[in-house]
């Protein structure tokens, strides 16, 4: 207790933090000694002790309402955040053994509860290739064999394999962000379809649309390697670094977009959904990939209407909240769990 | 039956009254502060904190009972007159619903994630510390500053 007291708190900090102490059972009789001699110095320390036991009142009171969220839900964000800026625990997957058997060692049950469902790992020996996937609204981040980092968002599926000369990461479905080990003499390739994406050592997002494949590079470089147009490759194909973001629709065309933060990139992984001038529909169209109450704008000229601001992804209503307050807009349920929103037409 | 209901209101505001009392902490810190001062050296007793406790808590009750001070207001639900349970230290203790929403949605997801494991599912700092990976230190002091964070939003 003392080195937690020793720094520069305020007396109601140190109130809070003796507080805890002595909820925790564990509480030494040195602790005691040096609480008789902390808080009898004075009686501001008395009175901001008993400031913390009104408020452990005010929080034990059987009648309160406490948020709904889930505990599995809450010890899943805080693993998600903790990626930024230190590096997330994640499990551990060796080739070596039996994945189905090292997870439950590796994670809390509660964790485990809400990966079980979205970690859908098939192994095959022959290929040495494994599947990963997330469900709606999940998020799951793995360290591959060599080291590398994949973080699937919601509604992702990936298949892994690594091989001795190549490492190859196929995004069948959804976006992924990941981190690449160094390791020169075996290129990490990323197949997002026809797209192929070669990376050296970097941090990088993918993120395929039923229209278009996004690529956002956080730090180092990545090859487009091929696209729907360039199958074989080519001179003409751009590479990316830090910051930028290349658009490569179905048709193999290329759209090259710089200075994205790393902020926007990876804000998904914070559970944030980050938008500087998108349309309205744009934005409805994320909301509705990690919700199941959807969102449809139903107004042409309301779809169109840009938008700058941040979200939480699993929190729409805040969003509702923000374009309800537009004059003439109105939000209403559609009865199957929905939301529709609409632009009274007559408005001056 | 009319007369009954008449009756149970009365009842209900008078106790009501009664029970609207409430201590003020800076006072009761004083006055706990000086008997503690007149009775014993608190490094001598067992366990100094549930002395300290207790102390405080036989004073509110001791004014609660004598000292009416309509100036601190506070609002009670029927059921804890109905129990006749004693208002104590958290006699004006409350947090408002929204109120708690707000300050939990502003901490940092590991500090929200220890509040509610630990306040609302009453885990154990070991099992906190277990399920997000981090040290009982860290348990503690995230617990620490939360209180700090919910303190504010208590007190307004």
């Amino acid at each position: 207790m003392k080195s937690e007291n020793d720094e520069l708190t305020s007396i109601s900090e140190q109130a809070a933090q003796w507080w805890v102490v002595f909820r925790g059972n564990a509480a030494s009789a040195a602790d005691k000694r040096e609480f008789a001699q902390w808080v009898a110095r004075a009686p501001e320390r008395i009175e901001a002790y008993l400031r913390v036991a009104r408020v452990h009142a005010a929080l034990s009171r059987a009648d309160l309402q406490w948020p709904k969220t889930s505990a599995a839900a809450l010890i899943r964000e805080a693993l998600v955040a903790a990626t930024e800026p230190t590096p997330l625990r994640v499990q551990q997957i060796r080739p070596e053994r039996a994945p189905r058997r090292r997870l439950p060692a590796l994670l809390g049950v509660a964790v485990m509860a809400s990966l079980l469902v979205a970690v859908g790992l098939g192994w095959h020996f022959l290929s040495l290739s494994q599947h990963y996937s997330t469900g709606f609204g999940e998020q799951l981040s793995v360290v591959l064999a060599d080291g590398s980092r994949v973080t699937l968002n919601t509604g992702s599926r990936i298949e892994v394999r690594l091989r001795a000369d190549q490492r190859v990461v196929n995004l069948l479905q959804g976006e992924a962000l990941f981190e690449v080990a160094h390791d020169p003499k075996r290129p990490f390739d990323v197949h997002v379809g026809e797209t192929i994406l070669r990376d050296v050592g970097t941090r990088f997002d993918v993120d395929q649309r039923p229209q278009r494949t996004v690529v956002t590079v956080v730090e180092g470089r990545v090859a487009i390697v091929a696209t729907p147009s360039h199958a074989g490759g080519g001179a003409s194909l751009p590479e990316l670094s830090a910051s930028d973001r290349a658009i490569i629709d179905n048709q193999g065309s290329v759209k090259l977009q710089q200075g994205v933060t790393e902020a926007e990139a990876i804000a998904w992984m914070r559970r944030s959904l980050v938008f500087h001038r998108r349309p309205m529909a744009e934005v409805a169209e994320e909301f509705n990939r990690y919700n199941r109450r959807r969102i449809e704008i139903r107004s042409p000229a309301l779809q169109a209407q840009e938008i700058t601001g941040t979200f939480r992804s699993d929190d729409p209503t805040s969003f509702l909240a923000f374009i309800a307050s537009i004059p003439g807009v109105h939000v209403n349920e559609d009865g199957s769990g929905g939301y529709v929103v609409t632009l009274e037409e007559s408005v001056p | 039956m009319e007369w009954r209901q008449r009756w149970n209101r009365r009842l209900f505001q008078f106790l009501r009254r009664r029970v609207r009392t409430s201590v003020d902490v800076q006072d009761l810190a004083q006055e706990t502060y000086l008997r503690l001062l007149r009775s014993r050296d608190l490094s001598e007793v067992r366990n100094p904190e549930a002395y300290l406790l207790q102390v405080a808590k036989h004073v509110a009750l001791e004014w609660c009972d004598h000292q009416p001070r309509p100036e601190s207001v506070v609002e009670l639900d029927e059921e804890m007159l109905i129990d006749e349970h004693l208002p104590e230290l958290e006699l004006d203790a409350r947090i408002s619903e929204k109120r708690l929403a707000q300050t939990l949605a502003e901490v940092s997801p590991t500090m929200r994630a220890v509040l509610v494991l630990r306040l609302r599912d009453q885990l154990s700092y070991e099992a906190i510390a277990a399920e997000l990976g981090i040290t009982l230190r860290q348990v503690r002091r995230h617990l620490a500053r939360g209180y700090e964070r919910l303190r504010v939003a208590v007190e307004g």
